[in-house]
């Protein structure tokens, strides 16, 4: 009797709410959602709302800072949501890349613009990823 | 009087120690292994490197340089240690185990803090075997091969190249290290040497992640690389298909020149690996120095996090807002050739043309390798082949 009554407790407890009032299972969802996309991604990516979308830019070479270039992104803030960006050294020498993270904030369908721009303006590299937030 | 007859018996084995130094050399050498410092060395890697590694650094040596007598070591191992220009050599002997007196050494009251042994010459007979050496022998081996103050190889370098936009930092520093050695021609190709290495990582200029430098040691080991004349590198940026392909103007498809060349490749080296700051590790500055006292280059891996508006200067380790060093913000190759102790910093060549550094060469301090070196190697051994 008592183990039946503990079960029945904790089905009515869930779900809770979350600190940002969303429920646990989302909060979940964010978690094990996180996708990560390359640069130059061709198809479109499908990302739960709230969950979490890494987005690798081009290869940048490793050199001097003033040949260096720089990667840039747009995407539209109403959806998406940057949350940090970081550098990854991988395992080797002589190239590097910028992962931006953006949270999925509503569902709809997006898309993410990405550069890599020379030191002297000219876009080397560029591409657009639709995004579809879903559910 | 009993000790003008030790310095007399001494000085009477260094004689005879030289004389079957120089017999030692005459057949022991190969023809294509070298050293800078004149040296011939027999080294196939590894297990001489590991009996080094066990008695490469100590960090007390004070009160510890003095004399050692002529001793013998019946039965197993029986050797002799000479010294010429300062450096030990070990090799068999008829039975005698002699060490010469370290008044040869004229830095005797000079003891740094740390110094470093190597080992430049063993007979083939010995290669494999353990030395089997007294701690006393060690200690004063270790007072004889404190490497000197400065060493620079500047000199026998080829010229500062220029990577430009290109991550191609891997090929230049490992050919940089390849070219120095008077067996290979000056100018090899490292527009050859990038494609073999991202052929060999499934990967090409627009998919390039980078590479480890210590796997241009691998790659360069089963595929050799021919001279810049046959393909000469391009700073113009490789253009990136919709597929991720690239190409670079002018040097696609592969010239022929270049895949029907003499190629000149590794055929020994050793690995230098992060194992601390002790030991044969590439962040202990000891066993750099050591190398680099014993001819040799480095060809080394390492992370990026130098100020580079300070690249006139010395490089050191920057620290952060809470006081901690700097993350590091990519991977870089370049070749390590020289250091200054009283400085406080090594002589690295780059490949960011001559306006970077000092003429295109780094000065990269202690503390920098002790914490931001990757990982190395050297070129013990090179051969050439025409396909």
């Amino acid at each position: 009797m008592r183990p039946f009554i503990l079960l029945l407790l904790a089905a009515c407890a869930a779900p809770d709410r979350g600190a940002d009032g969303g429920d646990v299972i989302a909060m979940r969802n964010e978690s094990s959602a996180t996708a990560t996309v390359n640069a130059d991604e061709q198809n479109t990516v499908r990302v739960p709302v709230r969950s979490t979308l890494k987005v690798r830019s081009f290869a940048i070479p490793v050199v001097r800072p003033d040949l260096t270039p720089h990667t840039d992104i747009d995407y539209d803030k109403a959806t998406l949501e940057l949350v940090r960006e970081s550098m990854s050294t991988g395992e080797g020498e002589g190239a590097t890349t910028k992962i931006f993270e953006l949270r999925a904030l509503r569902e709809g369908a997006t898309a993410i613009t990405i550069r890599l721009v020379a030191p002297d303006g000219r876009v080397k590299r560029a591409n657009t990823i639709r995004i579809e937030v879903t559910p | 009087m009993k000790v003008q007859r030790l310095w007399a018996v001494a000085l009477l084995l260094a004689a005879v120690a030289c004389t079957d130094e120089k017999k030692a050399t005459d057949t022991s050498a190969t023809a294509t292994e070298k050293s800078a410092s004149g040296y011939t060395t027999t080294g196939e890697g590894g297990a001489q490197n590991a009996q080094v590694a066990q008695i490469a650094v100590e960090p007390e040596l004070g009160n510890l340089f003095r004399a050692t007598k002529a001793r013998t070591e019946p039965g197993l191992l029986e050797r002799q240690y000479t010294f010429e220009k300062g450096m030990p050599q070990f090799r068999a002997s008829s039975g005698i185990f002699t060490l010469i007196p370290l008044a040869l050494m004229t830095d005797s009251n000079k003891v740094p803090e740390k110094a470093a042994l190597r080992i430049t010459k063993y007979e083939p007979y010995y290669r494999d075997k353990r030395l089997r050496l007294t701690p006393e022998i060690v200690r004063a081996l270790k007072l004889a091969l404190v490497p000197p103050d400065h060493v620079d190889h500047t000199s026998r370098q080829t010229p500062i190249r220029n990577q430009a936009s290109r991550g191609t930092c891997v090929a230049h520093a490992s050919l940089a290290a390849l070219e120095e050695r008077p067996d290979v021609p000056d100018n090899l190709s490292e527009e050859f040497a990038y494609h073999d290495f991202m052929g060999r990582e499934s990967s090409n200029c627009c998919a390039d992640g980078g590479l480890r430098t210590i796997d241009s040691a691998v790659y360069l080991s089963a595929q050799g690389v021919p001279e810049e004349s046959t393909w000469a590198y391009s700073t113009d940026q490789p253009k990136c298909r919709t597929d991720n392909t690239c190409t670079v103007a002018k040097h696609d498809p592969i010239p022929a020149a270049a895949a029907s060349a003499k190629k000149y490749r590794i055929t020994a080296y050793d690995l230098i690996n992060d194992a601390g700051t002790s030991g044969s590790s590439i962040k202990n500055p000891a066993y750099l120095e050591s190398l680099l006292a014993d001819g040799f280059d480095i060809v080394w891996g390492t992370y990026v996090a130098w100020d580079d508006s300070k690249n006139h200067d010395k490089l050191d380790v920057v620290l952060d807002s809470a006081g901690n060093p700097a993350s590091s913000r990519a991977g870089h190759a370049m070749l390590i050739v020289g250091y200054d102790r009283a400085q406080n910093y090594f002589i690295v060549k780059n490949s960011w043309n001559t306006t970077w550094g000092h003429s295109g060469y780094g000065h990269f301090s202690y503390d920098y390798i002790r914490t931001y070196a990757k990982y190395g190697y050297i070129i013990r051994n090179v051969a050439s082949s025409t396909p």
